[in-house]
């Protein structure tokens, strides 16, 4: 087996954090042994007219080896949780592009180990529920041609603040 | 992984959720590190009067020059060391079990009466006892708790004549226990082990509970402003990778690895090093040397190349057969997974297209 994560003890502390305040329209849906890899599942709550509260989205985390000093991995991902149900759409969001990569300070440059899983969780949520345009981010064709695999790799431009 | 069983080692400011003091765990919380979510080791203070364990906020301060909680400019070098915190959070990390044994021990007992609350309730007579008896007798003479013998008050309070008595009368295999968990819990002080929760085993009898920490007279009598000599920071881009190896091995280093390695050795000797400085109770750089190689054996970067140092591709006398056979399988995987990204990407593309011109 691998080596448990220099923080693993922080990990566990995060992760039953995360079963106990179960936070609203968000659900674990898979994490390994080693607590660096989850799979959230999202519902939208309070944006009906932009998205239907019952569409899923599915987030996937990833920790890396120097996590908390550096961000986790994050973007959406399509995904069913079983073989009946068709793979989830990633969501519509002008910081979100079609390959599941997000932008977003809190994952890049605005990162600090005071920040946990929930409050990426949180904050991820946040912006889709206040989110009122339903489209791709204006480079998204150019940046998915060339999109490393790990959203962590690309610097991405911050377009704008307000949304 | 058994997770519950490392449920069980994981001490958390919730803890105290269900006691009858709650208001504990914000006590609990302020005693922690808000990076390593531990009890603070070698806790330092920052220019903007944030604290953090000294290896946590190095570690960080190496990518980066800011306070983790609000974002003003940190050095590393302002960094100053908390020598009273570190001796609060020591003594209370050793009190912690017992305090949260005994607030929970009291809803039991007004639930339903236990034989541990017999013995509480013998001691406390025992207290009360010590307290009238004086008054008869020699004003300077105490009983001790647990043999009844008469003894003048400072023999009791600055020898270990209680833990003694307390010792002959537990069986021969608690007496292991705990002749070697006060030491422990000091020279293991800044291993990563989970040694936070001292021998509370569940039966743990009330004589048991340590008299005397030392905790105070550490901090009252110990010398705390001797100069010390930290590593310096190493500026990599005006270094050459031989000028590097130097400093390494001046420092009993290993030097073997690629250039990244070199200099992500060197850092995080670098951290451990000074960190181990702001700890009141400094381990020898032997066992840091350890923990450096600990370190290495779990990270990433030195895994990937351990491989090829013993078999680069480059070498002279490299055995492309061998390289096959152990790798083969990967090969393998490798090539099946290509050829399915490729049909994939050929037939998503047209569709994806498709998409973004609906969007816009």
């Amino acid at each position: 087996m691998a080596k448990p994560h220099p923080f693993h003890k922080r990990l566990i502390k995060e992760y039953t954090s995360i079963q106990k305040n179960k936070l609203p329209g968000i659900k674990l849906i898979y994490n390994d042994d080693q607590l660096i890899n989850y799979i959230f599942q999202i519902i939208i709550l309070n944006n009906e007219e932009i998205y239907k509260p019952d569409v899923k989205y599915y987030l996937s985390i990833i920790i890396t080896n120097e996590y908390p000093v550096d961000s986790p991995q994050v973007k959406f991902i399509s995904y069913s949780e079983d073989e009946n149900t068709e793979l989830s759409d990633i969501p519509l969001h002008p910081h979100i592009y079609s390959n599941g990569h997000i932008c977003l300070n809190l994952l890049g440059e605005d990162w600090t180990p005071a920040c946990s899983i929930e409050s990426i969780l949180l904050s991820i949520q946040s912006m889709l529920n206040n989110n009122q345009l339903l489209t791709r981010p204006p480079d998204n064709d150019s940046y998915i041609k060339h999109a490393p695999l790990n959203p962590k790799q690309s610097k991405f431009i911050y377009h704008d603040d307000n949304v | 992984m058994n997770l519950s069983n490392h449920l069980q080692l994981i001490t958390d400011p919730s803890d105290f959720k269900n006691t009858k003091l709650p208001i504990l765990s914000e006590l609990d919380l302020l005693k922690r590190c808000y990076i390593c979510k531990e009890f603070f080791k070698a806790p330092v203070i920052t220019s903007c009067n944030h604290t953090f364990c000294s290896q946590c906020i190095r570690e960080y301060l190496i990518s980066n020059n800011l306070c983790p909680l609000c974002k003003t400019e940190v050095f590393e070098s302002s960094l100053k060391r908390d020598v009273l915190l570190e001796e609060i959070v020591l003594c209370y990390k050793e009190i912690r079990p017992y305090l949260l044994k005994l607030i929970k021990n009291e809803e039991q007992n007004e639930a339903n009466g236990t034989h541990e609350n017999n013995g509480k309730r013998k001691q406390e007579e025992k207290e009360v006892q010590v307290v009238k008896k004086p008054k008869v007798e020699d004003p300077n003479l105490v009983e001790c708790p647990v043999c009844n013998q008469l003894l003048p008050m400072e023999t009791l309070q600055n020898t270990n004549h209680i833990d003694e008595c307390g010792l002959k009368r537990t069986v021969a295999s608690r007496l292991r226990t705990r002749n070697t968990s006060k030491p422990s819990s000091i020279s293991s002080f800044f291993k990563s082990s989970p040694n936070e929760s001292p021998p509370s085993s569940p039966n743990n009898n009330p004589n048991t509970v340590p008299t005397k920490l030392g905790h105070d007279e550490y901090y009252f009598n110990s010398k705390t402003n001797v100069p010390i000599k930290r590593l310096a920071k190493l500026d990599y881009s005006s270094l050459t990778t031989p000028k590097l190896k130097e400093k390494l091995s001046a420092l009993t280093l290993p030097i073997n690895g690629n250039r990244n390695q070199l200099e992500l050795r060197y850092n995080e000797y670098f951290v451990l090093f000074n960190s181990n400085l702001d700890s009141n109770r400094p381990v020898s750089e032997k066992v840091l040397l350890q923990k450096l190689q600990k370190w290495e054996s779990s990270h990433s970067a030195f895994k990937i190349v351990r491989n090829s140092i013993s078999k680069s591709i480059t070498d002279k006398n490299f055995s492309v057969k061998e390289w096959m056979d152990e790798y083969s399988d990967e090969f393998k995987e490798l090539v099946k997974s290509a050829k399915q990204s490729m049909k994939k990407s050929k037939e998503v593309k047209p569709e994806e297209n498709g998409d973004n011109d609906e969007m816009k």
